[in-house]
């Protein structure tokens, strides 16, 4: 069980580096499991990845379809690999402070 | 020799082998199997299935799908063995008089007789040493060998050993081991014959017999159970027009 | 070993599963008493702790062992760790018999290795096709794995998706909205890409089939769902998927019997609801195996049949429903055989016969069919923790694969699909992983 600390508030992680409450979520938290990542920087396009899983999740509880979030965000799948090192399951839907998909995935 | 060694022990060892074998299968004949096990491709039909079975008994199938080496090894040691034991009762029972229903002589059966089984008795004895020396230099096997593995293959080296040297060296008439057999069996019996090697024969299948039912030798009977699981048919519920 | 660098991780939360936690210093006695229960009503435990001759011929035939070449992953050194503990408080024969044996009384040192070595197993059952006595160490790994939950000892990763499958009938998690919201995105895409509108049905009494896809196929492999929807489509059946379970997956086989159980009969009171005539199983190994074998020792008689979509789709072909163009896939592609479709599930020829019919350049790999190897991520071995292990465990199959020189790897199984391409990639194998209705979409003449 790892912690972030951000301006002396001290946030949870699971032992996959996803946050243990997803309700606590905001954008400096943001940043800081982006570097547990390896993205130093959050720009535009991963804004707009994060703000539309943010979105779906407030909506439906879980993580959308890869594809429908590429369709709606207008961010192809290679390009989500590139912002997202570890891919649109495991690294932004970890960065965007979502449970982590599990299953076949 | 006593009387607990001559006729009381091997009546014990009888016991013990016939009664544990059947106490061993009832065990596991008495667990249910809650779930069908097939591994596929598996015949359909209970013929099928028991073909396999013979398949694997007789050509040990699944290991000539393996590492060819040690199917040779062990098909060479179980199929000698066979002939061994089979030949035991054509030997003693019919004392080599086998083959003249084929119009030989009484003399030529019984030297036919003794050069099978002559045969046999290095082929088991050369399986028996490869599967030895595989299992003391193969770093794997070693790592999964208890005493008990070695156990088997000295008990039945003795055994071979012995009988192969009376075959080359102090040959026994097999009409004096007849007599003895014949006279435990009929409950009749007479004192075992006075020959040091067939003494030490004898007692290490004794031996072999009073532990075959706690070893893992049980594989004789239990191959067929453990098979049965995961080739059994079973009709599938499916309506395919 | 401390409990902190259990790989994978435990599980903190097993009540969903009417799973306890039984504090460490009363889990051998437990142990021992499951233990003893499981003996007299799994036969196949007892005959295997019984019958194995220590031959070593299942050694190198695992790819668990070939992979991470730790001797424990032996089938047979595996078995051992309970054959030790069974020598000693349940075998029959003398003491000292036993001992010769190699009986050795139950610790917390044997628990862990348990715990270590139960999942390093795929349960592929590979072992037991070159085992001369037939031993199917999967079933040792089923019923030591059911021991360990009852201790306490259950995966997160396998602990979180039997939640998901209690709560909403799929390993995701994902609730009737959002599998409502997929879907009519799905439809939308099929429009716009052919110009059709191909319906997915949702819920629908009444239809002949009750399709049950993986829900992954709802996820990331929405190539397959679209590729299912066409075929329907175009071979005019009335199909429909069903709201409440949409899993063709089933966990509970790898673990945890009660679910396995509780699974089974959602989908055969899914499909009496909608009033079906048959129902079709997905692009799913072990969930091929659980409905195929499974299904009537759970339910009893069944009302209606449970088939393949393989199946399905070969007597669409047969009738000249559906037509495939080859051309459509033309790269050289190699078939992976999911564990529990060929060992498993007789599913050997009925999906070479399609890719013969929708690729261009089939080729088989070595070995193949029912001596195939698993990919390493069979029984649930997919949790990021176990990412070293699950590297070590496909590199039998990357081999494989590496020699065909195929551009595509057909592995028509939802784990497969999820653990192969990170194997693919990590032995620098270059090959894409599609599943066989991937291809059959591309293919398929509309």
């Amino acid at each position: 069980m790892a912690e972030l600390n951000i301006n002396g508030q001290v946030i949870v992680l699971d032992e996959d580096g996803f946050l243990e409450d997803p309700d606590v979520w905001n954008e400096e938290i943001a940043l800081a499991l982006a570097k547990t990542e390896d993205v130093e920087e959050l720009t535009e396009d991963h804004w707009k990845v994060i703000n539309y899983l943010r979105e779906y999740f407030a909506k439906f509880g879980v993580a959308p379809m890869v594809r429908k979030m590429c369709k709606d965000t207008g961010v192809d799948l290679k390009t989500i690999y590139v912002l997202f090192p570890s891919g649109p399951a495991k690294g932004a839907c970890k960065i965007a402070g979502l449970l982590k998909p599990t299953g076949c995935v | 020799m006593s009387v607990l060694f001559g006729w009381v022990l091997p009546y014990i060892v009888l016991i013990v082998f016939l009664g544990g074998m059947i106490h061993r299968m009832l065990a596991w004949t008495h667990i249910p199997v809650p779930f069908k096990l097939t591994v596929f491709p598996s015949p359909d039909t209970t013929c099928g299935a028991v073909a396999d079975l013979a398949k694997e008994a007789i050509g040990f199938r699944s290991l000539w799908r393996g590492k060819k080496g040690l199917w040779f090894m062990s098909w060479l040691f179980h199929i000698s063995l066979a002939f061994i034991i089979v030949g035991h009762f054509f030997g003693i029972g019919l004392l080599g008089q086998q083959f003249t229903m084929f119009g030989i002589s009484a003399e030529e059966s019984e030297h036919l007789s003794a050069l099978m089984g002559t045969y046999a008795g290095v082929a088991l004895v050369l399986g028996l040493l490869m599967l030895s020396i595989r299992r003391i230099s193969s770093p794997t096997v070693r790592f999964i060998s208890n005493f008990a593995d070695y156990l088997a293959l000295i008990l039945l080296i003795g055994i071979a050993g012995s009988g192969m040297y009376m075959r080359l060296f102090a040959e026994i008439p097999y009409s004096v081991v007849q007599e003895y057999l014949v006279g435990l069996l009929t409950l009749h019996p007479i004192a075992p014959p006075n020959h040091p090697a067939f003494l030490f024969h004898f007692t290490m299948v004794e031996l072999l017999l009073l532990y075959f039912p706690s070893s893992k030798l049980m594989h004789s009977c239990g191959i067929f159970f453990s098979r049965w699981l995961i080739t059994r048919p079973h009709e599938r519920q499916v309506i395919l027009k | 070993m401390s409990e902190s660098v259990r790989i994978p991780f435990l599980s903190k939360d097993n009540s969903h599963m009417n799973l306890s936690f039984v504090p460490t210093e009363d889990r051998p006695k437990a142990a021992i008493e499951i233990l003893g229960e499981m003996l007299k009503y799994k036969r196949s435990l007892k005959l295997y702790l019984d019958v194995c001759t220590h031959c070593g011929a299942c050694a190198e035939q695992c790819h668990s062992y070939l992979g991470t070449k730790d001797p424990y992953n032996m089938p047979v050194a595996r078995v051992d760790l309970v054959r030790r503990v069974y020598k000693k408080l349940f075998a029959p024969g003398h003491s000292i018999f036993r001992a010769w044996d190699g009986a050795k009384d139950i610790d917390q040192e044997t628990i862990d290795l348990w715990y270590k070595y139960f999942y390093q197993c795929n349960q592929c059952r590979r072992c037991a096709v070159y085992c001369p006595k037939g031993i199917d160490t999967a079933e040792v790994t089923i019923a030591m794995r059911e021991l360990l939950a009852h201790l306490g000892l259950v995966p997160k990763f396998h602990a979180g998706i039997t939640k998901n499958m209690k709560l909403t009938g799929n390993n995701m998690g994902t609730p009737i909205p959002a599998i409502l919201d997929g879907i009519e995105f799905l439809e939308e895409e099929l429009k716009d890409e052919t110009g059709l509108d191909i319906p997915i049905p949702v819920d629908k009494k009444g239809a002949e089939v009750l399709f049950n896809p993986s829900s992954s196929d709802l996820f990331t492999n929405t190539d397959g769902m679209m590729a299912v929807a066409k075929i329907f489509y175009k071979a005019g059946i009335s199909w429909t998927l069903s709201s409440r379970i949409t899993e063709t997956a089933n966990f509970g086989l790898f673990f945890h019997e009660p679910t396995l159980r509780e699974h089974n009969r959602k989908l055969m009171e899914a499909g009496k609801e909608l009033g079906v005539k048959r129902i079709v199983a997905g692009e799913c190994g072990h969930g091929w195996r659980t409905w195929r074998m499974f299904t009537d020792t759970i339910n009893g008689p069944l009302p209606f049949p449970v088939v393949h979509l393989f199946e399905e789709v070969l007597e669409y072909m047969k009738d000249g429903r559906i037509k495939f163009d080859k051309s459509k896939n033309p790269e050289i592609v190699t078939y992976h055989d999911p564990c529990n479709y060929s060992r498993g599930g007789n599913l050997i020829e009925q999906p070479r016969e399609i890719l013969r019919a929708c690729v261009e350049n089939f080729i088989e790999m070595t070995p193949t069919a029912q001596y195939s190897f698993c990919c390493g991520g069979g029984s649930g071995i997919l949790m990021d923790e176990a990412m070293e292990l699950r590297m070590a465990l496909g590199q039998p199959k990357a081999e494989s694969v590496r020699n065909t020189n195929a551009k595509i790897l057909c592995a028509p199984c939802a784990i497969c699909k999820a653990q192969l391409p990170t194997v693919m990639t990590y032995h620098k194998v270059d090959v894409t992983v599609k599943g066989l209705s991937d291809l059959m979409g591309r293919a398929l003449i509309l």
